[in-house]
């Protein structure tokens, strides 16, 4: 049996995934309003290099300036409102159909190549209803390294973070498959469909102008989800999303999107093909110089003050 | 208080403590980053209170109660490997058994892991839990017990005896 000071110990041991101040300050600035307010880019550049030098207090009081009301058009953001509205009703209206995503990796000093190809039916699912999705993760020869098909019961925003499921992975590189029936837990995808639809119905958004896309109308739509300006196409006939392009540190992602309506032919796309001679294991055999799931730094430890007083009112 | 004031006062102990109660960096950030916008629209009454830290971990814990991942991708959850690959930077430096019971922590229902932070890494006793949490001190306790139970945590003797938990 373990004691009580066992699980003090473990949960001071957690303070290692503290965020530090300078990633979340800037991230809460950026958004501030939630409401189509204009990005100010000299802010973030001067919070990114407060952040940079380690001046916490500077970091403060540069963020307050950027959460701060600025100048802003007020027709901008009437058009921002406007397309977000569009965006919400066409995406809700296709919610049922098949999302097909391929994701490109652009990040600087690598040749650009899909890294990804996936496939999620229904695309906007309601709580309890049954999702399935395919990722077929690519070399960068474009051979496929592993292809995974899932179904599982869509969570409750309230509900936890788990859902019963069961899921195939198919491992090229060691020519084996597996198929396990369990619990699993929801990772962070910031091309997620459902990512998307969220940055869209909170107002991460604002409208830079018209484009085209292959020759095809599109607008162009700025968002912030961090210190980088990421942005959106839209088609301009349909108001769907067709492309979205996400920094994240050093990595530079493009995510393609198309709308498949649900035949049997597009059902059959999200199940992963297992070739003839691949041997099935209970786990997935993966090479051993696969990348690991997570990549966490330690975050320094500091002494936690006890909140042994009550404040009023309920917050949230 | 200032909002910049209490963001550098008092913003890396909130941040101790979202680290602490999500087990999980990432969420932590976004848990965070939501408070604090709401946070700062609310600045004005909230800079009234006498620690307005207090406020802002309340809203925390409601923030995380109430998160919704965003992501359809799936990361399986069976083995205790996984999840000790996702909580512990060092292996090396890390104890197994630590790494265990961290990694049983993971699995549990939030209420209950909610319950286990404010009461054994924030020290509040559990009528404040059940303020905190908005909950009676017996459904506090329920989730305690449990939660103990299912990571085979055993109660002190004193524990028993005195007012804490209570």
């Amino acid at each position: 049996m373990r004691t009580e000071d066992d699980l003090r110990a473990a949960l001071v041991a957690l303070e290692r995934e503290a965020p530090a101040v300078t990633q979340v300050l800037p991230k809460a600035a950026s958004r501030r309003g939630r409401g189509f307010l204009p990005r100010v880019g000299r802010h973030w550049r001067a919070v990114g290099l407060a952040a940079a030098l380690g001046l916490a207090v500077g970091v403060s009081v540069a963020v307050v300036a950027a959460l701060s009301p600025g100048p802003g058009s007020v027709s901008h953001q009437q058009a921002s409102e406007s397309l977000r509205t569009k965006l919400l009703a066409a995406l809700t209206a296709s919610g049922g159909k098949i999302v097909y995503e391929r994701t490109t990796d652009l990040s600087p000093g690598t040749r650009a190549h899909t890294v990804m190809e996936s496939w999620h039916y229904p695309w906007l699912p309601k709580a309890g209803q049954l999702e399935r999705g395919r990722e077929l993760i690519l070399n960068t020869d474009g051979t496929p390294l592993r292809d995974s098909q899932a179904s599982y019961t869509t969570l409750a925003p309230d509900q936890d973070l788990y859902s019963k499921g069961e899921i195939i992975d198919v491992e090229y590189a060691t020519r084996t498959w597996s198929e396990r029936h369990s619990r699993w837990l929801f990772d962070d995808d910031p091309g997620a469909p459902t990512t998307l639809w969220d940055m869209i119905h909170n107002g991460m958004l604002t409208v830079v102008g018209r484009t085209k896309l292959d020759g095809h109308p599109a607008i162009e739509v700025r968002f912030k989800i961090g210190p980088s300006s990421d942005y959106l196409l839209v088609d301009a006939r349909t108001y769907l999303p067709l492309r979205t392009v996400i920094s994240k540190g050093a990595s530079v992602r493009r995510y393609d999107y198309q709308y498949l309506p649900a035949t049997a032919a597009n059902l059959a796309k999200l199940t992963a093909p297992i070739p003839h001679g691949f041997r099935q294991t209970a786990q997935p055999v993966t090479p051993k110089n696969a990348p690991p799931f997570f990549l966490q730094t330690q975050a320094p430890a500091e002494p936690a003050p006890s909140i042994r007083q009550t404040a009023p009112g309920q917050p949230g | 208080m200032r909002f910049e004031e209490f963001a550098a006062a008092r913003l890396p102990a909130v941040l101790r403590f979202a680290g602490v109660l999500t087990g999980d960096r990432g969420l932590a950030e976004d848990v965070v980053q939501e408070v604090l916008i709401r946070t700062h629209k609310r600045w004005q009454q909230i800079g009234e209170l006498d620690r307005p830290e207090l406020y802002v971990r309340k809203m925390v814990v409601n923030e995380y109660l109430s998160w919704r991942r965003r992501s359809w991708r799936l990361i399986p959850f069976g083995t205790a490997h996984d999840i000790d690959r996702r909580l512990v930077a060092d292996h090396a430096q890390a104890h197994a058994e630590r790494d265990a019971l961290l990694a049983e922590l993971g699995k549990l229902p939030r209420r209950q892991r909610t319950v286990l932070v404010l009461r054994y890494y924030e020290g509040l006793v559990d009528n404040e839990i059940a303020d905190v949490l908005g909950c009676s001190p017996g459904t506090v306790r329920g989730y305690a017990s449990r939660a103990l139970a299912a990571l085979r945590v055993e109660l002190e003797p004193r524990a028993l005896s005195e007012e804490g938990y209570r």
